[in-house]
């Protein structure tokens, strides 16, 4: 302690407090600025240390010169007791505006430092900029890994988004997906990339609903109109639609023989496509699901299997919601549809307001 | 060499607080970016934040009330339960139901008992159904959450008839007496039904009725379309008339789910009754052995309060309300009518007059003038409070009777002065 210099207190000289960071360096700081920080003042007040070069405090890894000359910045303000509650709030929002990266390091800094005040500050900086963004943007935003499995991002999802009916799309579509991957061993079969379009819910609603098909091979893009002619076909019992799928499927192996692969491929991919083009855009219009390849690996009994549980998951749709679906279903689409309600009861006609008798 | 701090790394404090901020939407969003952000995510405590802030969950259960294995997955549960309403719908609603039954725990736990746990989708799916109606989206929450009262049979099997533990409430004077329970939804199919074929409704009509009173025919509808609320006046029966209950200008949005701040009457209606209940506005009164909702005003400004300026202190307070069902719209001049309850008690502290102390006081005379608007229609001046002369002790419970008057107009005033004698009236004989 007799040796380097000593801080000498006099009235007309100030005291400072030496900080060591990670790279080396030393730095001086004036005392009061300096035991702002209560992990610097727990040292000193501790230990002794920081009262000459030769003591200086050793600051945590995560603090760097420039970050530290920043915190430092934000000590010296603050530690003044005059400033007013306004002027200190206007000096933190313009102190935090700066890029992510610096952001997030100061918050860590500011952390390791015990600098409550500071990582509360910056902390919710960083929430403003989080706010609504999808994982996708957040991910960009920070630079973190993708290390999640699709499944593993979609699940919690299902819960928190707003619309039901995306919800219950949700629910049918990570089940469909698991059971795609557990029948991915089959033959591999190459599929262009889908591009993600821009079909409503209401089409794809309406597609489970229906599930008629045409066999003809037509792009994804003019799956649209495909559907709305579908519905149109949709019979009027509940068994006809199992009855219209397996019409469907039979007739895709038999021109699958006439060596037009299209035909297998498009009604399964067009549908099971459509899911995963729909819920990635309603989800977030930016999140791509990038694995074209879950269509392609079935084979027709599996189809089959699957149609029924896709119907299954229709009609739980249906007895759950029959208004809500008729409303959707009747959004813009000329049809003659009769939904699949519990009670088994014909269709529920609008009734249009009627005034009570008076 | 350092690395690059990223979000994941910034100590518990730091995130602790960003995710607080971002509050559960976000959290889960935050939660599928990768790895180390889900565990961040999986902090109980943090979710216990979430529950209590949306729904003042202080233990971890789901909307029926069993327990949960943590916070998060009660958080989760709630969230599927209700995936199909707009979340800031389903917390205003449990707000509705949480301020009602808190005041109910305190101070009226039998009618909390008769609150029916929720209505499942598929229960309310079959009202719609049977009635082909669709119910607004607040009044399906409030059914969600609690589907009705559970009556007490008392001997009346087919009618309606309760006792008095309607947790809206009502009031008696002379013969009338009135207690509104909150229907179940298979009372409401069949009080429906009932008003159809009875009363002549249309069978089309988008009318069904969700509160009514035991005793006598009070009955509230629910209009499906536009959310309001009504309530029959005495010419329900022969020309389905009725009142609405509820600022046409506060309904909003009733059936559509992407609308903001979707509220109907049902709704606002029993967000107002827990707020009166709340505030003591309206308290539970006992008359006889029987405690039942008084919906009576209690306390200024709807009750005025007067005081003697003799040497006995005598209190009386008095307030109106209301009464529809024995509305007239028809009639000019008998068009509402309302009740007024009047309590009167005499503060202790005896006093002596020319030597003689007193210790109670007995009234003499009423006079009492009644205003339609402004116009006075009536001018009384008489002996008695309905016939009696109420004899005050000091420290009693007060002197309580009721009585009423029909208005033509919808305001008016009642006001008037009573005139006690110390001792009692057969002293000045």
């Amino acid at each position: 302690m007799s040796e380097g210099v000593m801080a000498v207190v006099k009235p007309e000289m100030k005291s400072y407090i030496w900080l060591q960071t990670t790279d080396g360096s030393i730095q001086q700081v004036e005392e009061e600025v300096a035991m702002f920080c209560p992990m610097i003042c727990r040292e000193i007040l501790q230990t002794g240390m920081g009262s000459s070069k030769n003591y200086a405090i050793s600051l945590p890894q995560r603090v760097n010169p420039a970050i530290l000359g920043l915190i430092l910045d934000y000590c010296r303000f603050h530690q003044v007791p005059g400033h007013s509650n306004k002027e200190r709030k206007t000096f933190n929002e313009k102190f935090v505006r700066m890029d992510t990266k610096r952001l997030c390091e100061l918050t860590s800094a500011a952390d390791s430092l015990q600098l409550k005040p500071l990582v509360d500050l910056t902390s919710r900086a960083l929430a403003r900029i989080i706010e609504g963004k999808t994982p996708e943007e957040i991910r960009e935003t920070f630079h973190l890994p993708d290390d999640l499995t699709e499944e593993e991002k979609l699940e919690p999802l299902r819960n928190i988004t707003d619309d039901p009916r995306i919800r219950l799309l949700n629910r049918l579509y990570a089940r469909k997906r698991k059971e795609l991957k557990e029948r991915e061993k089959l033959k591999n079969v190459e599929v262009e990339e889908e591009r993600v379009d821009e079909r409503s819910v209401d089409d794809l609603l309406s597609f489970i609903n229906g599930g008629d098909q045409d066999s003809k091979g037509v792009r994804t893009t003019k799956n649209k109109k495909k559907n709305r002619r579908r519905k149109e076909q949709l019979k009027h019992s509940s068994d006809s639609v199992d009855v219209n799928y397996n019409k469907e499927l039979d007739a895709a192996p038999a021109a699958c023989n006439q060596g037009n692969i299209d035909n297998i491929l498009v009604p399964t991919r067009s549908k099971t496509s459509k899911l995963q083009d729909s819920s990635a855009v309603i989800f977030s219009p930016k999140m791509e699901f990038d694995d074209a390849d879950i269509d392609d690996d079935i084979d027709p009994a599996m189809k089959e299997e699957l149609d029924r549980e896709v119907e299954d998951f229709a009609r739980r749709l249906n007895s759950d919601w029959p208004e809500r679906m008729q409303e959707i279903l009747s959004l813009g689409h000329e049809r003659r549809l009769v939904p699949m309600s519990i009670n088994g009861e014909g269709p529920m006609s609008r009734f249009s307001s009627l005034g009570r008798r008076y | 060499m350092e690395r690059e701090v990223g979000l994941d790394q910034l100590g518990d404090l730091a995130l602790h607080i960003i995710l607080s901020k971002l509050g559960p939407e976000d959290t889960v969003r935050v939660s599928c970016v990768s790895r180390r952000l889900r565990l961040s995510t999986s902090e109980d405590s943090l979710w216990a934040l979430f529950c209590f802030q949306d729904l003042q969950l202080s233990t971890p259960q789901d909307h029926q009330g069993n327990p949960a294995s943590s916070f998060k997955a009660a958080y989760q549960l709630w969230r599927e339960a209700f995936a199909m309403y707009p979340w800031p719908l389903v917390k205003r609603v449990k707000r509705c139901w949480d301020k009602l039954k808190n005041w109910l725990s305190n101070d009226f736990p039998e009618v909390e008992a008769t609150l029916r746990s929720g209505a499942s989708e598929s229960d309310i799916q079959q009202l719609e159904t049977r009635l082909k109606v669709k119910l607004p989206l607040p009044t399906r929450l409030l059914y969600r959450f609690h589907d009705g009262q559970e009556r007490t049979d008392e001997g009346h099997s087919s009618t309606w008839l309760g006792s008095s533990l309607g947790i809206i409430g009502g009031y008696s004077f002379y013969n009338h007496l009135v207690n509104v329970y909150l229907l179940p939804i298979s009372q409401v199919i069949e009080g429906t039904r009932m008003v159809i074929r009875h009363l002549g409704f249309s069978s089309r009509s988008k009318y069904i009725v969700v509160a009514a009173s035991a005793y006598r025919p009070k009955k509230f509808f629910l209009n499906c379309t536009n959310g309001q609320l009504y309530v029959g006046t005495s010419n329900l029966p022969t020309d389905g008339e009725m009142i609405q209950c509820v600022p046409n200008a506060l309904i909003r949005s009733v059936h559509d789910l992407h609308g903001d701040q979707q509220q109907d009457a049902m709704l606002l209606w029993l967000e107002e009754h827990g707020r009166r209940l709340e505030n003591g506005i309206i308290k539970v009164c006992e008359e006889g052995n029987v405690r039942s909702i008084s919906l009576f005003p209690e306390v200024p400004p709807l009750c005025s309060t007067a005081v003697t300026n003799g040497v006995q202190v005598i209190v009386v307070r008095a307030s109106a309300a209301f009464v529809p069902e024995l509305a007239n719209l028809q009639d000019s001049a008998e068009k509402y009518l309302f009740a007024y309850s009047i309590r009167m008690s005499l503060l202790p502290g005896g006093c002596i007059i020319d030597g003689m102390t007193f210790s109670s006081c007995q009234l003499n005379w009423r006079h009492w003038i009644i205003r339609a608007n402004e116009a006075i229609i009536s001018d009384v001046n008489g002996e008695a409070v309905i016939g009696q002369f109420p004899l005050l002790h000091p420290g009693e419970d007060e002197f309580v009777y009721e009585s009423c008057t029909p208005l033509s107009s919808s305001s008016g005033s009642v006001e008037g002065s009573f005139t006690f004698v110390p001792g009692s009236s057969e002293l000045h004989f």
